[in-house]
């Protein structure tokens, strides 16, 4: 009759507002079908009475007949509540008519009246309780119908007119229905109240856990910006403080004149000159990374990818003229990204200036860059011809600061980490495929 | 400006050694250029108000200095009204130092340490060549 793994599913799907119209809507749905029990169940009384002369009780049956109509009518016009106290009150005065006009003093017509009123009251009440309680009171009235029959002393109306057994059979369906209706009323309502529990701690804790999540990520911000600020001093004592006797170093040895015929001493002084040159590329580089950092603070606007490459080129000019180098944009010329142009830039100078560097000799090195966008992300992908990177082998070390492949690079093992870190910055990732001596592609995915 | 037959640079930095270098560099690569240094900023401030001594023509500056920093004698200097070229000299790579420099107008160059002769050449030349114009 009822299709509760639909309804469940209908309410552990449905929002909490849902639920409650849903319930509402379901309550309505039991009451018109309880009417039409009614209508159906007082139908052959009408048969019954006028048989045997009675009426006023016909008059009753069809006011109760009206009364439901009037209840289903209410109904439909979305005035439930109102088609519910009609319905008590009207049975109310029904079952007080009837007791005026023909005398009924049985357990038997009071339950044939109050069944379907206790159903309503039920319905009304939301009581578990209460369902038990009616459940009870139908299971004393059925005792009671058939302690009547086995030991009626006085002979009853009804057997003279011989509609009894109709009534029974109609009693018995009437009982069915009612407990069906109690059985998966109450099961509904169970479910009902579960899933809008469920849904109120589960919407209890999301608050809870985002009230947590923003204290928490309040912290982390305080707690990042102080490390930032701590960064900012280190970045500035390397540059000041320690550049500053390092430039001494190198300053001396700039004007220092060996000519005492020592080759040994000669020797000390070029090795010396070799490290500070080295110690203060380090510092210069190290600035350069913390300084990167800095160019978070610039504002994401539109940035044409192939003007971008262009910018790019200029500023590589030396190297690309030197190397012969080609750059070959394979992709569609009004694509735009919502970035910070500045470290887009730092992405692609690094990678151009990598794939010129690790060219190999007998070939013009040749950039391909490829891009395309979805609704998810933008895929920018930039393959060279170059001697490829032995993956098998520096797999883990591709993006680590200071680490260079092959024998002879003139890079520091700088840039690939400065480029993984400028795609993080903007909220990409990087990954690399390479073959020896064919080439390396290095794809960068942001989110659209 | 000054008479006088040679010409003079000021060196302000805190730092003494790096100023014994500059000192010996010149003195290699151009020995008739006076030289005066300061370790104190201050000093070279006190220095430039007095009207009897000679002005230089170049002032190289550190930028990072107790006290009174670069900028801060900057603003000073700015106050005296003389016209004299300051270069910054200093051991900072750092961009936003190097964009606060060319912000500011009286400053006509950037050099990074050490200084070396070819950096100085390219930056006295500019005051030489205004000498001759003279």
């Amino acid at each position: 009759m009822w299709n509760f793994k639909k309804i469940v599913e209908e309410i552990t799907h449905a929002g909490v507002t849902e639920a409650i119209a849903f319930e509402k809507q379901y309550r309505l749905k039991s009451m018109n079908l309880l009417c039409v029990i009614g209508i159906l169940i007082i139908s052959p009384y009408y048969y019954i009475f006028s048989m045997a002369g009675l009426w006023y009780p016909v008059l009753v049956v069809f006011l109760f007949h009206v009364s439901f109509f009037v209840v289903i009518f209410l109904n439909y016009l979305k005035h439930y509540t109102a088609g519910n106290y009609l319905l008590i009150f009207g049975t109310n005065m029904g079952i007080l008519g009837m007791s005026y006009f023909i005398g009924f003093d049985s357990g038997f017509h009071l339950y044939f009246f109050t069944g379907p009123l206790f159903i309503f009251w039920i319905f009304d009440l939301n009581q578990k309780k209460l369902i038990a309680y009616a459940i009870a009171l139908e299971l004393f009235f059925v005792v009671l119908v058939f302690v009547v029959k086995a030991y009626s002393v006085a002979p009853y109306s009804w057997h003279q007119v011989g509609g009894l057994d109709i009534y029974y059979l109609n009693m018995s369906f009437n009982l069915f229905l009612i407990f069906l209706l109690f059985h998966n009323y109450t099961k509904y309502y169970q479910l009902l109240t579960d899933s809008l529990m469920q849904k109120q701690e589960k919407l209890e804790g999301e608050v809870v856990k985002r009230i947590k999540s923003e204290e928490d990520t309040s912290k982390i911000f305080e707690d990042l910006s102080v490390s930032y600020k701590n960064l900012e001093q280190f970045s500035y004592i390397i540059s000041h403080n320690v550049r500053s006797p390092l430039s001494n170093i190198k300053g001396f040895l700039s004007i220092y004149e060996a000519n005492d015929g020592n080759a040994q001493n000669n020797q000390v002084i070029e090795s010396i000159k070799e490290s500070a040159e080295h110690l203060d590329e380090i510092i210069m580089d190290l600035n350069v990374l913390l300084s990167a950092k800095n160019l978070l603070l610039e504002n994401n606007r539109v940035v044409n990818l192939s003007d971008a490459i262009k910018n790019v080129g200029v500023s590589l000019a030396t190297e690309i003229q030197g190397s012969g180098a080609i750059i070959r944009e394979e992709f569609d010329r009004d694509l735009n990204l919502y970035t910070i142009k500045t470290i887009l830039q730092s992405i692609l100078f690094n990678l151009f200036q990598n794939a010129i560097r690790h060219s190999k000799s007998d070939v013009y090195p040749e950039i391909i860059i490829k891009a395309k966008k979805t609704e998810e992300y933008i895929e920018i992908a930039i393959s060279d011809n170059g001697k490829g990177i032995d993956l098998e082998k520096y797999h883990d070390r591709v993006f680590m600061l200071y680490h260079t492949f092959g024998e002879k690079t003139e890079g520091r093992g700088i840039g690939l980490f400065l480029v993984r870190s400028n795609v993080e910055m903007l909220g990409g990732r990087i990954s690399v495929e390479s073959i020896i001596n064919e080439g390396t592609t290095f794809i960068i995915q942001f989110k659209n | 400006m000054t008479t006088s037959a040679r010409p003079m640079v000021f060196f302000v930095d805190d730092d003494p050694l790096s100023n014994k270098f500059n000192t010996m560099l010149i003195r290699k690569i151009h020995p008739d250029v006076e030289i005066k240094t300061f370790t104190k900023a201050e000093d070279a401030l006190a220095d430039l108000k007095q009207e009897k001594n000679q002005k230089p023509e170049v002032i190289f500056l550190d930028l990072n200095m107790p006290v009174m920093n670069g900028w801060d004698f900057m603003a000073e200097f700015k106050k005296i009204g003389l016209d004299i070229e300051v270069v910054v000299l200093t051991s900072s790579n750092d961009s936003s130092d190097k964009a606060k420099a060319e912000k500011n107008n009286q400053i006509k160059d950037y050099v990074v340490k050490p200084l070396t002769q070819n950096a100085f050449t390219s930056v006295v030349k500019k005051f030489f060549r205004s000498k001759e114009d003279e």
